[in-house]
Formats: C-alpha cells, structure tokens, sequence
C-alpha cells in the first residue's frame, strides 16, 4: 500500500523528484547500479563487501561470545567479576568505538569487522549466560536423581537447554550487526552498501539512496529469516519447555 | 503468556515470539544484577580494569597516541566542560543528545501506545495494519539511517523522527500484546478502550520504551556521527578528524553514564507511574 | 528392604536480608519400604524442602536423615524424583527421555531399549516413544516423568505435586496409575500434594504439615491406597469413611489457615 501511494506521487508529479525519488526512477538507478555499477563498482560488488564483513565480525563474535557467556553462566566468580565490566560497556553503541578502531588497525577491512564482533559478543555473552542461569532447577535436579554426573549435566542439560538463547541471541546480534555495519560504512568504507550511499548522496543520486536502503531492509528481512529459519530447524522445542 | 522484548536490531525490539516464562528482562537490556554478595568481586573486576589503564599509561606501555591515557582523558574532559571543543560544550551536546532521545522516545511512545490500543482492542485495525507490523519488525532500524540524507522534512527532525518511528513499533507492538494477551473482560465490549486499560499498559509500555532507548542509543549515536554538528556522536566524529582521541573517550564514558542515567530514569518514572 | 529414616531435621534458611525462616522443625518419621506416603500441608509449610533434603537437593541445617542407615549427604539414584512439570528435556524424544537415567549410566544398546519400550508401555505411552515432549498432553509428559524416574529403578521416588497441573479428569486417572505402579513396583513413594482427597487417596500414611516453623501436626493410617487397587475409587471417594477423614482434615487446614490469616492480621 505504502508502494501505491510512492508510485502515484510520482506519477501525479505531488512529490519534488529532487528531494525524494520516485519509484520508476529508483527502479531505473537500481539497474544501472546492478548491472553497469556506480563509480565502476556494481551492486554485487558492494554486496558482497558488506556481507563478507557482517560475517567475519558475527562469526567470531559467536564463536568467542558463546563459551565467555556459558562460563560466566556456570561460575559465580567469574559473573561477578565480569558483569558490571559487561554492564558497563553493553550500552555504548558499537560505532562510538570506531574512531579508535581506525586508530588502532588502521583504515581497511579491520576497524569494521572488529567493531562488529564487539557488537556480536557482547549480545552472545548476555544471551549464552542467560541461557545457563536460566535452566529449572528441576530440570538439574531430575537428571542429578537420575544420576548424571557435573559433567554429563553441563553436556546434556544445560548446554542443550541454553541453545534457544543463544539461538535468539544470534539473531539479535545479527539485526544489530548489519544496521551498525550500513553505519560505519557510511563513514569509512569505500565498498559496501553504506560506501555506496554515501557516494551516491554525495554525487545528489538520490535514487540510488533510496534503492541502496530498499535492498538493506531486504538483506535485512533475508538474515533474519535465515535465522529463524535456523532456529525452527535446529531448536523445534523452542519455547515449549 | 507474557512476552517479553528480545531484539535490538529490528524495529519492532522483538517484542513478539518470545517463549512464555523464559525471561522478565529483555536481552538487549543486558543481564539481571549481580546479587550483593558478589558485588566486591565486580568492584574490583573494574577496579582491576581502571587500574590497568591508569598503570600501563603512567608506565608508558600504552603510546599515548594510542590510548590516552587517565590523566590526558581527564584534561580533556576539563576542556570539553569549559571551554569546550570547536565551541561546543560537552554539555550542549550532552543536552543536544538529550534532546533527541526525550523527543525520539516521547513522539515515538505516545503514538506507540495509542497505535498499540487501537490494534489491540479492534479486530478490524489489526486485519489492516498487522501485514505491515510484520515486514517493518524484521527491517533493521540502522539501515533506515541513510534515509536523513533523503530530504523528507526539516533537517534537525529528520532523525528524531527516526528514533520516533523506531520507538513507535517498539511500544505498539508491546502494548498491543499487552491488550491481546489481557483478553476480553467480562461484561464489557472488547472494543472499549478506557483510562484503565492505559493504565495497566504502562508497565509493558515503559519495559519497551527501555527496550527502545537501548536501541536507539545506537541509531542516535550513528545518526549524529555522520551528519550533525552537535551530540555526542558528532562530537566523536568531529573529534576523530583532529585526533582528539581524549575526546572519543570522554564521549565514550558520556554515552556510559547517560544511557544508565535514560534507563534507570525511564525505570522509576514506569514504576512510579504504575503505582 | 528400604527404610527412611529422619530424626529430628531442622532447615533454616537465610535470607539475604539477613532474616531467616525456619521452614522445618524437628520433624521425625520413619518410614518402611514399600509404603506410600503422601504430605499435605498449607503452602508455605516446608513439603518441598523435606522432599528437597530426602533427594540429597539441600542439607537440612540440623538433624539427621538415612536410607537403610546410610546418610543421605547428596542426590543418587536410588531417589527418583517426578516434579510438577517441565522438568522433561524438551530437546530429546520421549523415548530419550526415558532412557537419560540408564545412559548416563553407561547402559545403551538393546536391553535398554527394550526395557524404555516396557516402561513406556506400562504408563500407556506404547506408541509415543519417538514423539517430541512438547507434543504430548500434561497428562502423558507426567506418564514420561514416571517412566524416566522408573528407568534407574529407585528405591524411593518422591513426587512434589506431580499432578498438580492436571485437569480433574486425567488426575483421577494418573492417580490410578500411580497406585497400580506402587502395588506393581512395591516401591517406596513420598508424594507431596494439595488436595485433600488425592491425600487420603493415595497415601497409606499421610502426614498433616503445618507452617512457621514448618512441622508434621498429625498423622494418619490409612486403608484407601490399598482399597484403591481393587475397588472403584469413584465409589471410594464416597464412601462415609473417607468423606468423614476427608471433612476433619478439611477442618484442621481451615483452622491452621485461620491461625495464619490471624497472625498476619496482627
Ligand atoms: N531457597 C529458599 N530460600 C529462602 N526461603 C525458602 C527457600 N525455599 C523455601 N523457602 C521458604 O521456606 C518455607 C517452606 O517452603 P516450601 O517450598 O518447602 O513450602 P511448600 O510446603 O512446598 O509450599 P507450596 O505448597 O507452596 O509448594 C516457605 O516459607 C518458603 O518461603
Ligand atoms: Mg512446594
């Protein structure tokens, strides 16, 4: 409906073209970005950039993320030691860190993707921890009268119980990761969609904007189902303890 | 079946398809607090990091060129709250980020809440609007940033209106939720939308106000950072282009403090409010 | 021959404020093998923390607790234990389930299966062994606790409130099937619950439990376990001995229930 009412403000001519495009013309940018590219570099190239980054810093913000969460879930000291440092830098958004990043690692693929898997950690910590501490009880104290030992309990218990979080967990960090990427790109790439826009702005095509934000919400929408792709396929108990 | 906020990188917070009796908090709203007793053990943890900083720097194992060090940070912030950098305060724009979140939040909520009864309460809006509320939830809201380049509006409202439309998805689907999840009372038309009923809301509503704030520090921030004179993320980035990095620091602990002091604010003013 | 034996338990727990409660006090029993007792009690009276301290969960903070003489100083095996609900692995099958106890042990292969099949047939879950938890009714996912709990064949299985969440009608039935397990198994049962009428039911000794400090008020022998297995529970339940046993211990909760309003009136 929200396309119906774009589409006939161009057609009527109510909308100024030179502050925001219409769809037919946005059509015809994304095309041209498609298939000829804009300053040399096509759409898939600029893809392809962002993506690559999303999922080097996510992938290593999991996988790092994952056991630092699982532990402080498991060990008392090591939570208390490490929650108010958390805490702390849990609401900073990820992107005021950048100009140290670029700083420390210099301008190149490094800043971004570092940035990245803080954003990525510091959502899988929460979730994996939330994910041990939030067990039942009586779901421990089941399989200890069945006689698991500390061990099998850790395996067959709790990391299994833990899984939807750390499952919703990715999907939050990648929702995060993706937004937070398009920004930093915006000031200090020269590939990736963000680059793109910027370029594009700077150049007053505001067409290709406008299409460049269309195809991040759609890559957006896609990892997210992805994810929940994911989590119906791998964790169907979700929820249903 | 109590649902509770879970995403911070979508529109909609993710206040929809959370298993029932799994959490009270919000995952993006970070982990409940530490019980007393440990509360040494974390004082010393960042003790123990504040340390490390204020030792390597004076040592001079950290090039200040790298990390300024505790010393030249507190210098800077001296100058930020003086004198100020390139003019500006670190309060204007302290203020100036203030400003935005308050306006972001109270636009975005008061529309969210009315939006959220209205679907909540009535079969017919919630056939019509539902379609959309499920496409713009997944659409991560950083993505949308660009779009204050796109000339819609006045420039200085373009990303309130941001964190506006933001908070908005967040708070209706939360209240909506709230009152589908209510059920219709007894004796009283489900359609019937009275002070009580708003009331009740406010819990869930101010929960997912929390819920936007968190989010929104993040667009702010990126928002500010690319196209603003003034707020803390242009201050960052202004910074950055003269190698202030002291300053960067001070906005870093600025956006520390201000974003608990938003969240513990909104806490206790839903509290209060809820009675 | 398994024989409970609790002397004297006292459990004082400590708040974090610094204040405490004293959720039991001197409670003492012994309890023979093979019998079936249930608890009753005011919530709040200590039911789930004596339950707790037999299975090893807690340590009680005075006095003495031991099956066949040995103390009970942690969880074993030998305790089996059924919850309210949602102790189930939602991640493994029913038949997984079943067989968590046996393969933490060590015991996989066809005896064991073969012997979840048994289990799963003698709760009435024959053709369900494959099927997700979550897909199963309250009913049958209390039907896979018993079974689980059966598989590392206990001596004593204890049930806090294990039909609790059960609609009326799948409750009389599984307290059918409990008391069919107890004749079939002759195993040792402490089940905790809040209905007077599955009380006097189901236990062949029932314990009366008062609260603040959390103690047993009164006991009683009782036929209607024993009676249960062959007669019509339906015709039990109405019959005038057990509605004249049901109506006093109604009266003496009312009483306790009184006493505790008043003192917090005061
Ligand atoms: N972990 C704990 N820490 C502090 N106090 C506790 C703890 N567990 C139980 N209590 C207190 O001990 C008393 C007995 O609790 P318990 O759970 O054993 O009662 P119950 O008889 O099982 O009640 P219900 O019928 O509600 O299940 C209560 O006053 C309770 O508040
Ligand atoms: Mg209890």
């Amino acid at each position: 409906m929200l396309f119906i009412i774009w589409l006939l403000s161009e057609a009527l001519g109510i909308a100024d073209p030179t502050f925001f495009p219409g769809p037919i013309e946005t059509i015809q940018g994304g095309w041209e970005l498609a298939t000829d590219g804009f300053q040399r570099v096509t759409l898939a190239e600029h893809v392809f950039a962002s993506l690559r980054r999303i999922l080097i810093g996510f992938g290593i913000g999991v996988v790092v993320g994952v056991p630092v969460g699982l532990a402080m879930g498991l060990n008392n000291t090591l939570r208390a030691i490490f929650d108010p440092l958390i805490e702390l830098f849990r609401p900073v958004p990820p992107l005021a860190f950048i100009p140290l990043l670029i700083l420390w690692f210099g301008i190149g693929e490094t800043p971004a993707v570092v940035m990245l898997f803080f954003a990525a950690f510091f959502i899988m910590v929460i979730a994996a921890r939330a994910g041990v501490t939030g067990v039942r009880l009586s779901k421990v104290h089941a399989a200890y009268s069945l006689g698991a030992s500390k061990q099998q309990i850790l395996r067959n218990v709790i990391l299994p119980n833990a899984l939807p979080e750390i499952f919703v967990g990715m999907r939050v960090a990648i929702g995060v990761c993706w937004g937070t990427l398009v920004a930093a790109e915006l000031v200090g790439a020269q590939t990736g969609l963000g680059a793109m826009i910027w370029t594009a702005r700077t150049f007053f095509r505001n067409e290709l904007v406008v299409f460049g934000i269309i195809i991040i919400g759609v890559i957006g929408v896609i990892l997210d189902l992805i994810m929940r792709k994911a989590e119906e396929r791998f964790i169907p108990w979700r929820g249903r303890g | 079946m109590a649902e509770s906020a879970v995403d911070g990188g979508n529109v909609s917070g993710g206040l929809v398809d959370r298993p029932a009796g799994s959490r009270a908090v919000p995952l993006i709203l970070g982990g409940e607090a530490v019980s007393s007793g440990n509360r040494l053990l974390g004082v010393a943890g960042v003790g123990a990091m504040l340390a490390l900083w204020v030792v390597s720097a004076q040592l001079g194992i950290v090039d200040p060129e790298v990390l300024p060090g505790p010393r030249a940070t507190a210098e800077d912030f001296w100058q930020l709250a003086t004198d100020g950098f390139q003019r500006v305060t670190l309060w204007e724009h302290l203020a100036m980020s203030l400003m935005r979140m308050a306006l972001g939040l109270g636009l975005g909520g008061v529309a969210g809440v009315v939006a959220g009864l209205a679907i909540g309460s009535s079969r017919t809006i919630r056939s019509i609007v539902q379609p959309a509320f499920g496409f713009f939830r997944l659409v991560p809201v950083l993505g949308l940033l660009p779009l204050i380049f796109v000339r819609f509006g006045p420039g200085s409202m373009r990303l309130v209106s941001l964190l506006a439309v933001t908070t908005f998805f967040i708070v209706a689907i939360a209240v909506r939720d709230h009152v589908a999840g209510r059920g219709p009372m007894p004796g009283s038309s489900a359609d019937r939308v009275d002070l009580r009923t708003v009331r009740q809301a406010l819990p869930a509503t101010f929960l997912a106000l929390r819920v936007a704030a968190a989010v929104n520090w993040n667009v702010l921030v990126a928002g500010e950072l690319i196209s603003f004179q003034k707020g803390l993320g242009a201050m960052i980035w202004t910074a950055r282009t003269f190698f202030q990095y002291g300053f960067v620091l001070v906005a870093i602990f600025a956006l520390v403090g201000v974003s608990a002091l938003v969240d513990f604010a909104l806490r206790r003013l839903g509290d209060w409010l809820a009675g | 021959m398994s024989n409970l034996s609790v002397d004297h338990l006292g459990m004082i727990y400590e708040l974090p404020n610094g204040g405490s409660v004293e959720a039991l006090k001197d409670v003492s029993f012994d309890l023979e093998s093979g019998r079936i007792l249930t608890l009753l009690g005011p919530s709040g009276c200590g039911k789930t923390t004596l339950l707790n301290i037999i299975a090893g969960f807690l340590a009680p903070t005075s006095g003495s607790i031991n099956l066949n003489d040995a103390p009970i100083t942690g969880p074993g095996q030998d305790r089996g234990m059924v919850f309210q609900q949602g102790a189930l692995f939602e991640w493994l099958n029913v038949a997984d389930n079943v067989s968590f106890g046996p393969r933490m042990n060590g015991n996989e292969g066809p005896e064991t299966d073969a012997m979840v099949q048994d289990l799963l047939e003698t709760v009435g879950l024959g053709d369900f062994g494959q099927k997700a938890v979550y897909e199963l009714s309250g009913g049958m996912q209390q039907r896979v606790a018993l079974a689980r709990c059966l598989a590392n064949d206990p001596e004593l299985i204890l049930m806090d409130e294990p039909l609790g969440a059960l609609d009326a009608l799948t409750r009389e039935k599984m307290q059918s099937l409990i008391l069919e397990l107890w004749d079939r198994t002759q195993k040792t049962i402490v089940l905790v619950t809040h209905s007077v009428e599955e009380a006097l039911f189901l236990g062949d000794r029932l314990f009366v439990m008062a609260p603040r400090p959390g103690r047993i008020e009164r006991e009683y022998e009782l036929p209607f376990a024993k009676l249960g297995l062959t007669e019509d529970p339906r015709e039990l339940k109405n019959s005038p001995e057990f509605t004249e046993k049901r109506e006093e211990i109604l009266s003496l909760i009312w009483e306790m229930e009184e006493q505790i309003m008043g003192h917090e009136g005061a």
